[in-house]
């Protein structure tokens, strides 16, 4: 019996060599005839490891079968046949089989794959020249080819061999024993934090001391990034199992899709890799069977009749970014409310409330489809909600963008990691805690005397006015049962804070400061407050505010899982260590919103009535209104457009403006895209020359065959909900469809169509 | 005949012991940072040596009331789960044979029954016998 440790080694690099040749073989059949022999002799060599090695253990099966696929291989190799799709696919079924087979190796002889290789064999048969090969036939097939060519053969299987000893050298370590690796790195930290405690006063006696800790200090980063660096894998691991999903799927279907990558090299902790495949392999299958239209169709629609699915991953902000778009139909939100409406998830009234984001966002719900019919390959409804789970699951966010007819974008955001998360540090009671900064929306500091003018009521539940916003709000401290405590504002010291209610003072005099509240009738004496600061929360769609009695800075946290004694408290998401060697908790939002009982609906509610009300008063219904971005060129001149008729926006660099003739492109996703300068079409003041960071503001085309342009703006200023239309008077430039004052500032409302117009007619004069 | 032994502690007067093997280390890490809705026996956690240990009271553990931290304070750290017993003092590691150990009588001064093993007669002195399975057992109510 051989021991398992060899056959798992055998079985993984079986897998791995699968893989690569599974990559190999797709890029091979996208090569056609001018396939590159380099690819060719690479999948040959994998292949006849796979034979070499299952054939030494006894594996006959698999090694009939990689026999069958290195024999046609072969005939590649020697140029005696292109590999064309339809031998690829036949090759890559066998490689589906392997891989099926070394799941499992022990029962690999249980799987069937007669079909596999009668049609491998058949190959072979066409092939006039080759000799007779049935799958009996024992390795030294190559010895029954030409004498020549048996050389050549030969000669290869030693490059293969030399190739590989100089290849980079690697080693297959155990997760677990790099987790081990990674709590010990974290432990040196804190020790040599220690350490520099301890010798701090007898540094300066001693100026050797600091030099060698110095080094230390180095050497221990350097090993934490190292240990970090063992557990990043690269997408393009995952992206290769997309590619061939995209490919069958589009055979299934009768599509035709071309399946772009861009960021492959990007690296991701393995743990969260892994649970981005089945996300991922879902969203590819929905843009493949639902986005992308028939050929016909398309022809028709007057796109190219191949369908186009981006992939491109990036970093940005120590996240990594992934947006998947296709240029398909896109999703319509009117018929996701339709459908929503009709499974009584939504009532007319939610809806004519939602924005188009918001709409769209519906099909993350549980249980939707938007499929016509329920299909092999997509429609059951489980489906984007378990995608969206699993995201979030990861640390990560999901967002979903479409304009009907050019296509949708899925755009998520992931940690690099789950091993280390960057994490605001916070403190309750005498008690210091660590929030994900992914779960962290914005910070907000209070004044004491802003304190009553901005955190009111809603029924019984104090609110926090944030911009145009309610949010719910919670103490940590009275969420936890510490008692709340503040720093004092001129001690610095950490004292017990005695208000019952944070918006008590105003209940009691709404003018009231300091002064004022010394002479409080109740007679005790009213200390100085110390600042109020607000943690902004998300949790899905809903955001809350978390009350905390301090802010410390961000911190990078090495996550800890909780004992089952404590997992069932739903405030925790883990614990971890800190800097001092003391144990913090770490929170989780969603459980603390659960736990303080938050109703969002009730504020989400009020805060709608209290818009409608503000409206009103204006004499403006709501039906009216519509969100604007606003934004301005050169400051102090304000425009706004519909954000529903932009499809972008994108922050850019001035040095990535590039300058052809007259006119100004960027490379945007693959493409130039020409940038309009207002001050050219329109009576306004040009971009300020100083600024190096720039936007760009893409509108959604006019129609289906115009190209897309980009709008160059200084500054995006917010997005507001502004009467659309508004005073249009005989001054009123071409090209403008009116002014009116949003957030106290006049303006001007741009027309994006006829501004297009114009550019347009403007490139074609040259 | 089969040798046993028991890491001895005491919890207010009593004697209590547990199987030796079922202990990783004995240490005096009592930095603990508590963990708000734990259960009452939960009381936090602390960091040793890159790992979170989860300590338990076990004074309220066995329903003999909480503990106060002294100089004597140590935590028994069971090999299983990473959970730190919070015991007053620590005695010395006791062998017994096998058969020494008897089954426990009705009421050993308020321990709940279900944690104990069994008892050995000491000279003057009564040892009980905890099991650390039962111990660690979470019941989720």
């Amino acid at each position: 019996m051989i021991s398992e440790v060899v056959i798992n080694e055998f079985v993984a690099e079986c897998h791995e060599h699968l893989n690569a040749t599974e990559q190999d073989l797709l890029a091979m059949e996208n090569g056609g005839q001018t396939a590159n022999s380099e690819v060719i002799n690479r999948v040959f060599r994998a292949v006849h490891s796979i034979k070499g090695a299952s054939g030494t253990f006894g594996f006959n099966v698999i090694m009939e079968l990689s026999h069958a696929m290195e024999n046609v291989l072969l005939l590649f190799r020697n140029g005696k046949m292109a590999p064309d799709r339809q031998k690829i696919s036949i090759l890559l079924d066998g490689v589906d089989k392997l891989r099926l087979m070394t799941n499992d190796v022990r029962a690999s002889e249980e799987v069937p794959c007669e079909d596999e290789l009668r049609r491998l064999n058949r190959i072979l048969r066409n092939e006039g020249a080759s000799p007779s090969v049935s799958p009996d036939i024992e390795p030294e097939i190559f010895q029954t080819e030409p004498s020549g060519q048996e050389t050549v053969c030969r000669q290869e299987a030693g490059t293969a061999e030399r190739t590989r000893s100089s290849g980079p050298e690697t080693i297959r370590v155990n997760v677990e024993l790099l987790d081990m690796l990674m709590n010990l790195a974290g432990e040196l930290v804190l020790s040599r934090n220690q350490l520099r405690q301890f010798l701090e006063n007898t540094i300066h006696e001693n100026p050797k001391l600091n030099s060698a800790i110095q080094n230390v200090d180095l050497v221990t980063s350097e090993i934490q990034d190292r240990i970090m660096q063992m557990r990043m894998q690269p997408l393009s691991n995952i992206l290769n199992r997309l590619m061939r999903q995209v490919r069958d799927l589009a055979d299934q279907l009768g599509k035709e899709v071309s399946f772009i990558t861009e960021g492959g090299d990007v690296e991701l902790d393995k743990s969260i890799l892994e649970g981005l495949s089945d996300p991922l392999m879902h969203i590819i299958r929905n843009c493949v069977d639902h986005g992308i239209e028939p050929p016909q169709e398309r022809s028709r629609l007057g796109k190219p009749s191949t369908g186009e699915i981006r992939f491109r991953a990036f970093h940005e902000g120590g996240q990594v970014n992934i947006t998947i778009t296709d240029d398909g139909g896109g999703i319509d939100p009117e018929k996701v409310v339709r459908r929503a409406m009709a499974n009584g998830a939504l009532t007319a009234d939610d809806a004519r409330r939602m924005s188009e984001k918001e709409k769209l966002h519906m099909v993350f719900l549980p249980g939707f489809s938007l499929a016509g019919a329920v299909t092999d390959i997509s429609g059951r409804g489980v489906g984007m909600d378990v995608v969206k789970t699993n995201i979030e699951r990861l640390g990560g966010y999901i967002e979903l963008d479409s304009t009907v007819g050019a296509g949708a974008t899925i755009r998520i955001r992931l940690p690099l990691t789950l091993a280390i998360i960057p994490s605001i540090i916070v403190r309750a009671g005498r008690q210091r805690f660590a929030i994900p900064q992914v779960n962290v929306q914005e910070l907000v500091g209070m004044q004491p005397e802003e304190v009553g003018s901005r955190i009111e009521k809603v029924g019984e539940a104090p609110v926090l006015r944030l911009r145009e916003r309610l949010l719910s709000l919670v103490r940590l401290a009275d969420i936890l049962g510490y008692e709340r405590t503040f720093v004092h504002p001129e001690t610095r010291q950490v004292e017990v804070d005695r208000r019952a209610n944070i918006s008590d003072r105003r209940a009691a005099n709404p003018s009231a400061s300091g002064d004022d509240r010394r002479k409080n009738p109740g007679g005790r004496r009213v200390r100085r407050q110390g600042d109020v600061y607000v943690v902004v929360l998300r949790v899905g769609e809903n955001v809350f505010g978390l009350i905390v009695d301090e802010l410390f800075d961000i911190e990078e946290i090495v996550v800890k899982p909780l004992s089952g004694h404590i997992k069932d408290c739903q405030c925790f998401a883990g614990a971890t260590i800190m800097g001092d060697g003391r144990v913090a908790m770490i929170l989780d939002a969603s459980g603390i919103a659960d736990f303080a009982g938050l109703r969002f609906g009730e504020v989400n509610a009020e805060e709608m009535r209290r818009q409608r009300e503000a409206l009103r008063s204006h004499g403006i219904t709501a039906a009216e209104r519509r969100p604007v971005i606003v934004f301005n060129c050169s400051p102090e001149e304000y425009f706004a457009l519909p954000l529903g008729g932009v499809s972008r926006l994108e922050r850019i660099d001035r040095g990535m403006i590039e300058t052809l003739g007259n006119k100004e492109y960027i490379t945007y996703r693959g493409m130039g895209l020409p940038l309009i300068h207002l001050d050219r079409f329109l009576p306004v003041r040009p971009l300020p020359e100083d600024t190096d960071e720039l936007f760009v503001i893409i509108p959604k085309p006019i129609d289906v065959n115009s190209s897309s342009v980009g709008i160059l703006a200084s500054k995006i200023m917010d997005t507001v909900e502004a009467e659309e239309i508004i005073r249009k008077g005989p001054d009123i430039a071409k090209g403008f469809l009116g002014a009116a004052v949003v957030e106290g500032k006049m303006t001007m409302f741009l027309d994006t169509e006829e501004l297009l117009n114009m550019f347009y007619k403007e490139a074609s004069r040259g | 005949m089969k040798k046993k032994q028991f890491v001895t502690f005491r919890i207010d007067r009593d004697l209590l012991g547990i199987d030796v093997l079922k202990v990783r280390e004995i240490n005096r890490v009592l930095d603990i940072t508590p963990v708000p809705h734990a259960p009452d026996y939960v009381r936090g956690l602390v960091n040793l040596r890159g790992q979170t240990v989860t300590i338990f009271d076990l004074g309220v553990r066995l329903g003999l009331g909480a503990r106060e931290i002294t100089p004597q304070s140590h935590s028994v750290v069971a090999k299983r789960d990473l959970v730190g017993l919070l015991v007053d003092t620590i005695g010395d590691v006791i062998q017994c044979d096998e058969r020494e150990i008897e089954p426990p009588p009705a009421n050993v001064s308020g321990i709940e029954g279900r944690f104990i093993e069994g008892v050995v007669k000491l000279q003057g002195e009564l040892l009980v016998i905890l099991s650390a399975d039962k111990i660690l057992e979470y019941n989720k109510n």
